[in-house]
C-alpha cells in the first residue's frame, strides 16, 4: 500500500483542485475552493484510485466539506504517514 | 493531467455501480420521446423556466420532434431507465488558413443533482470530443469556468465591450469624488447625448442603405464567398445558419441590421435588447460581419442606427464581445471601451496532432457572441 504525508497528501490535493502549491490547509472549506468542482471531484477519484486504491464513493464525496476530509480518508485507510501537515 | 476518455468512463462507470461498456451503450443522442425526461433533467437542475417555452427551445435548438433543420444535437446518459445528464453541441464550420474544420460547442450541460459527484461534467466533454475534430468553449460561467480552464486550451484576448449611452453609471464608478463628479458629469453627459445625436444623423453615407432585416438572403451568402477575413480563424456563417441561430430563435428576439452598397451586402449587425428586468437596460451585438472593403466607420453607422432603433428604450450601454485584435480595434473605433472578465473564457480542445499544430500556427481568430447560448439569459 503507498503511504504519504499530509504535506504531500496537500500538494496532491493542489493539483487536484488547481489552487497554488502551498496555498491549501486541512481547514479550508469545500465551498472555498472553486476548483473542487466536477473537474476536481474526478481528478480526485482518480488520484485516490490510482495512487493508494481506495476507492472514493459519491456517496463519501458528497458528505466531504473540508480538505481535512480527504487527509481522514486517507488516515482511514492507512495511506497518510504523520497526522499534522507540516504547516 | 487529466485521465484519458476510457479511464474517465471507468471511473465513472464504477460510481454508478455499472460497467464502462455499459456506460458507452447507454450515451446515445436524444430523440422527440426524450423530451419530457429532458426538460425534467433541466428542471430539477436550474428550476422551471418561466421566461420561454423550454419543450419549444429543445425543438428549435436541437430538431427534437420537428422536421426543420436545427444545428445542434443533444445527447444524453441513461442509468436506470432515467435521463441522469446531458449536454448540447452546436455542429458549425470553423473556417481557418488550413482549411475547414468540423467543430462544435458545447450547451446544456445537466446531470442530475444525486450524481454530481461522478466526475460527470469532464466526462460529458470528453465524449463530445471524440465526435468532433475541434470542440470550441465559449464563454463559462461560474460553474463551468474551472472545467473550461482545464479542459480546453484557452484563447486569451477575448473582451468584453460597451459603448456607454448613459454615462452617468459609468462616471459613479469612476470618480469618487463628489464635487469633481459634480463638475464634470453634466459636461461628460451632454458630449455622450450629442455624440448619440450626432451617431444617428450623421451615418449611413450617401452611397448606403442601411436596412432592418427580417432575415438574411442569398446577399450574405454571396458576400461572404468574397470576403477576405479567412486569414482568421472564425465560424463560418451562411444565411439559413444565421436565419436559424438569430430569426427562429423562441428564446429572445434579435433584431438584424444589413448595410448595402449598391445591392450589395457589405456588412451585418445582429443585437437584442436586454430584458426589462434588467437593470441597467442595454442593448447588446451578439454578432456582426463587416465586408474588409467596407469604409472604416460602417461599425459606427450600425451603431447609429441601432441607437435610433432603440431611443424609446434609453439603453444604458450597448454591449459587445469580441476575440480577435482587428474586431477590437474596430469596436474601440466605434467609441468602445473595453474590459475583461472571467465570464468570457474561451478555449479549444482538440486531438489532432495536425489540426491543432495547424491550428496553433494560426493566432488570429474572430469570435464574436455568436455560438454562444446565452440568449434571453441576462
Amino acid at each position: 500500500m503507498q503511504q504519504i504525508t499530509a504535506h504531500d497528501a496537500l500538494r496532491m490535493l493542489e493539483e487536484a483542485f488547481a489552487v497554488d502549491a502551498g496555498s491549501l490547509a486541512p481547514t479550508i472549506a469545500r465551498r472555498d475552493l472553486p476548483g473542487w468542482d466536477s473537474m476536481g471531484t474526478l481528478l480526485l477519484i482518480a488520484e485516490l484510485d490510482s495512487r493508494f486504491g481506495i476507492i472514493l464513493t459519491p456517496e463519501q464525496s458528497n458528505t466531504m466539506s473540508r480538505v481535512s476530509d480527504v487527509l481522514d480518508l486517507l488516515r482511514a485507510h492507512g495511506c497518510l504517514v504523520d497526522l499534522q501537515p507540516e504547516r | 493531467m487529466i485521465p484519458s476518455f476510457e479511464r474517465t468512463s471507468s471511473l465513472v462507470a464504477r460510481g454508478l455501480s455499472t460497467t464502462r461498456d455499459e456506460l458507452l451503450a447507454n450515451w446515445r443522442e436524444a430523440h422527440a420521446g426524450d423530451v419530457p425526461a429532458i426538460i425534467a433533467l433541466r428542471e430539477a437542475t436550474a428550476g422551471k423556466q418561466e421566461r420561454w417555452d423550454d419543450a419549444q427551445y429543445l425543438s428549435w435548438r436541437y430538431g427534437l420532434g420537428t422536421t426543420r433543420r436545427a444545428y445542434a444535437r443533444y445527447r444524453i446518459l441513461v442509468h436506470k431507465g432515467e435521463v441522469i445528464a446531458g449536454i448540447g453541441a452546436e455542429e458549425f464550420t470553423l473556417r481557418s488558413p488550413a482549411g475547414n474544420i468540423a467543430a462544435a460547442c458545447p450547451m446544456d450541460l445537466v446531470s442530475l443533482p444525486e450524481y454530481r459527484n461522478l466526475g460527470l461534467g469532464p466526462w460529458l466533454n470528453q465524449a463530445l470530443f471524440q465526435q468532433y475534430p475541434l470542440v470550441l468553449a465559449l464563454g463559462a460561467n461560474a460553474n463551468s469556468l474551472g472545467l473550461v480552464s482545464r479542459m480546453y486550451s484557452l484563447l486569451p484576448g477575448r473582451r468584453e465591450f460597451k459603448f456607454p449611452v448613459d454615462l452617468a453609471p459609468f462616471l459613479r464608478r469612476r470618480i469618487r469624488n463628489p464635487l469633481l463628479y459634480a463638475l464634470i458629469s453634466p459636461i461628460a453627459m451632454v458630449a455622450a447625448r450629442t455624440r448619440g445625436v450626432w451617431m444617428t444623423r450623421h451615418f449611413p453615407r450617401r452611397r448606403q442603405q442601411l436596412k432592418h432585416l427580417s432575415g438574411f438572403d442569398a446577399t450574405l451568402d454571396a458576400a461572404l464567398a468574397h470576403d477576405t477575413a479567412a486569414s482568421r480563424i472564425s465560424i463560418m456563417r451562411s444565411a439559413d445558419y444565421l436565419n436559424w441561430r438569430y430569426c427562429d430563435n423562441p428564446r429572445t428576439s434579435y433584431r438584424v441590421l444589413g448595410m448595402y452598397e449598391s445591392d450589395a451586402l457589405i456588412g451585418y449587425v445582429v443585437y437584442r435588447t436586454s430584458s426589462p428586468s434588467r437593470e441597467p437596460c442595454h442593448a447588446q451585438v451578439a454578432d456582426w460581419w463587416i465586408a474588409a472593403a467596407a469604409p472604416a466607420d460602417t461599425l459606427s453607422a450600425f451603431v447609429g442606427a441601432l441607437l435610433a432603433d432603440t431611443h424609446h428604450f434609453r439603453p444604458a450601454f450597448v454591449g459587445a464581445t469580441a476575440l480577435g485584435e482587428s474586431d477590437h480595434e474596430q469596436l474601440r473605433r466605434a467609441g468602445f471601451i473595453s474590459r475583461s472578465g472571467d465570464h468570457n473564457a474561451t478555449g479549444y480542445h482538440c486531438e489532432e496532432p495536425g489540426l491543432l499544430a495547424a491550428i496553433q500556427s494560426y493566432r488570429s481568430w474572430r469570435l464574436t457572441d455568436l455560438g454562444k447560448d446565452d440568449d434571453g439569459m441576462d
